[in-house]
């Protein structure tokens, strides 16, 4: 007697689940269109901007479409004297820097996951607190130790002192990489015949890939984007920041336009093809 | 053809003792059997004579050679982990090679001993897998072919059936048994499951609490414990262990008398702890010669036997008979412990 109401009970609930899961997909999406468009709208208007006729920066009201095709701008911008340069010091700069962080950042990052040691906790606070030391106070010292290095005015000097930035934030990205590796991998790789350094590098290293990675991508970003030491430190030599923020201020709309747009293409690359490395984990997906 | 020898072995972990003193010889393709609750130091054992841990006092020797500052890979043993470790980034056949390609084993041997390995646990059809891809007990047989492969002397296994369901469990059991009798290694196993140690093991070694309290075969361990806590710690249901006052080869208990072969160093009039196992007490309605009565608390049928708990005076002891005796709780009943069967364990004050 009860049997038949029960069944449309549980039907109606079946169905109502179903619908219920809809929504929250629909919210879903919607938050991931919302922000996507959050993020891409600026990058849109910059690149319209950059590749509309010098002429049409100046149309009211603004065209959201391209009204025509014109790589004058950009052509204009990447040809000025000096900035193609500046553009490959700055990816010099930024590959400087992540192999800096992660050259010296791994080592530290596995000490900090894998050992004891007297004050490491100590250690872990101070890495943190490097970051709070204002960068103005110590430019000038650094620029006269770079000179004094002959340093100064290179990529180099600059790679360093992105590198010292990067790289506490390295150690503890590494660190937390390191910690998710059970230390029992690196126990059989050694009981199977290999050295603690041969273990890290065949066991630890090749599944870290997405952290190291992710490590890699913070570290090249945040060079790419530095402009106080970057300024600071390069006179005839500046990073493509750096050359923009002496240059910018004086030049017309459409240059500024393109600027922008070469300042944020190149991190997008590399973003791009960091993308799999930061997903892939081995087995599921991808291949 | 190795034997392995531990000499008076400490280890401290931040100040608690983990190791107290432990010596224990392991002979020449011997099936030896850790055996304690968690935390008793089996598994620190274990990884010292790997070589994952060094020893604050004492040497470990492997076929005479003191091995006690050798690194893991030179020792000549392989270990099989709780977790298994597989590498995920390298196929099963990597897996299984990774050993080999470190000691710079030719391709073409590689491939024949891999080959043989990976039939020998039935895995061939899984060699171009990434373990995630495969279940707990293919895992399981991975990290063995793994150990195999390798041909070493000694084989160290950390709980390596802990993860595995019920029945695979039991399968894997006798397997392993097998492949490692074949293998003529010498194999140290450590776990916490007095099964795994009666039926695999040639010797168990009871540890708790950092020392080693009994060396024996598992029959002279189940049979003859040395304590309370071996008597206890091995068995289902564990051994009864009953309080008494010792007399001239017999014990007193509850005002009842019980025939005990020998004296075991034991003084007429002290207080004794004795242990005597479920299936060795004959239960019956009729009041025997010498018999104890008891009444009956709870009646368990357990398929094959019928397990009673019973009160003997205030003292509590569990009886194994058989299922077609008829019994209910409150009934009253006489109990006969068969000859030989009682051990002496102790004296109650040194047991707590």
């Amino acid at each position: 007697m009860s049997a038949a109401p029960q069944a449309v009970a549980s039907r109606a609930r079946a169905a109502a689940r179903t619908r219920r899961v809809e929504p929250g997909r629909l919210l879903l999406y919607g938050c991931a269109v919302l922000i996507t468009l959050f993020m891409l709208t600026p990058v849109y208007l910059i690149a319209l901007s950059a590749f509309s006729p010098s002429e049409a920066i100046f149309d009211y009201p603004h065209p959201l479409v391209p009204t025509g095709l014109s790589f004058d701008n950009v052509r204009f911008f990447l040809t000025y004297q000096g900035i193609g340069l500046a553009l490959l010091r700055s990816i010099a700069v930024g590959g400087l820097t992540v192999g800096i962080s992660l050259v010296l950042g791994c080592p530290a990052g596995y000490a900090l996951a894998r050992y004891w040691f007297r004050g490491k906790d100590l250690t872990q606070l101070l890495l943190v607190n490097v970051r709070a030391i204002p960068m103005v106070i110590i430019s000038i010292p650094l620029l006269v130790t770079f000179i004094e290095w002959n340093l100064s005015d290179t990529v180099w000097s600059v790679a360093l002192v992105h590198g010292a930035i990067t790289l506490p934030l390295t150690i503890l990205i590494t660190a937390s990489v390191f910690l998710r590796i059970p230390a029992e991998w690196e126990e059989a790789a050694m009981s199977l015949g290999t050295s603690r350094v041969g273990a890290v590098l065949r066991v630890v290293l090749p599944n870290s890939v997405p952290g190291l990675a992710a490590a890699a991508l913070f570290a090249f970003v945040t060079s790419w984007n530095e402009v106080f030491v970057a300024v600071i430190l390069t006179l005839r030599g500046p990073t493509l920041p750096a050359a923009l923020v002496q240059q910018l201020s004086e030049s017309p709309l459409q240059f500024r336009f393109a600027g922008g747009l070469c300042l944020t293409i190149p991190a997008f690359v590399f973003i791009f093809f960091m993308r799999p490395y930061l997903f892939n984990a081995f087995g599921v997906g991808g291949k | 053809m190795a034997e392995i020898r531990i000499e008076q072995i400490t280890k401290r972990y931040a100040g608690t003792l983990a190791l107290d003193d432990v010596s224990l010889t392991v002979h020449d393709q011997e099936f030896m059997v850790l055996l304690g609750p968690s935390g008793c130091g089996k598994t620190t054992l274990l990884r010292l004579i790997a070589g994952f841990e060094q020893p604050d006092a004492g040497a470990i020797l492997i076929d005479g050679e003191d091995v006690t500052d050798v690194p893991p890979g030179k020792r000549g043993l392989a270990m099989v982990f709780q977790s298994y470790a597989l590498f995920p980034h390298l196929r099963v056949f990597e897996n299984i090679a990774f050993g080999l390609r470190m000691h710079r084993v030719g391709g073409d041997e590689v491939r024949r001993r891999v080959g043989a390995a990976a039939e020998l646990m039935q895995i061939t059809k899984l060699l171009d897998r990434y373990p995630m891809q495969l279940s707990g007990g293919q895992r399981q047989r991975v990290a063995v072919a793994r150990a195999l492969v390798m041909e070493p002397a000694v084989i160290l296994m950390d709980e390596p059936l802990s993860n595995l369901d019920a029945l695979l469990r039991l399968q894997m059991r006798a397997e392993l048994k097998r492949l490692l009798q074949e293998a003529r290694t010498t194999t140290v196993y450590v776990t916490h499951d007095q099964i795994e140690a009666l039926s695999m093991g040639d010797r168990t070694a009871v540890m708790r609490d950092g020392r080693i309290l009994q060396v024996d075969t598992p029959m002279m361990v189940y049979d003859r414990p040395g304590d309370v806590f071996v008597a206890q710690f091995i068995g289902t249901p564990p051994m009864n262990v009953l309080r008494g006052r010792m007399g001239e080869r017999q014990v007193e208990v509850e005002g009842h008398v019980l025939a005990v072969g020998i004296q075991d160093g034991f003084l007429p009039g002290e207080e004794v702890t004795f242990g005597v196992r479920a299936e060795s007490i004959e239960v019956s309605h009729e009041r025997g010669d010498g018999a104890l009565p008891a009444e009956v608390g709870v009646v368990e049928p357990l398929g094959s036997h019928l397990l009673l708990t019973l009160a003997l005076g205030s003292q509590s002891l569990k009886v194994a008979t058989r299922t077609d005796f008829q019994v209910r709780p409150r009934d009253r009943v006489w109990l006969r412990p068969e000859q030989g069967a009682i051990r002496l364990l102790g004296r109650p004050e040194a047991d707590g």
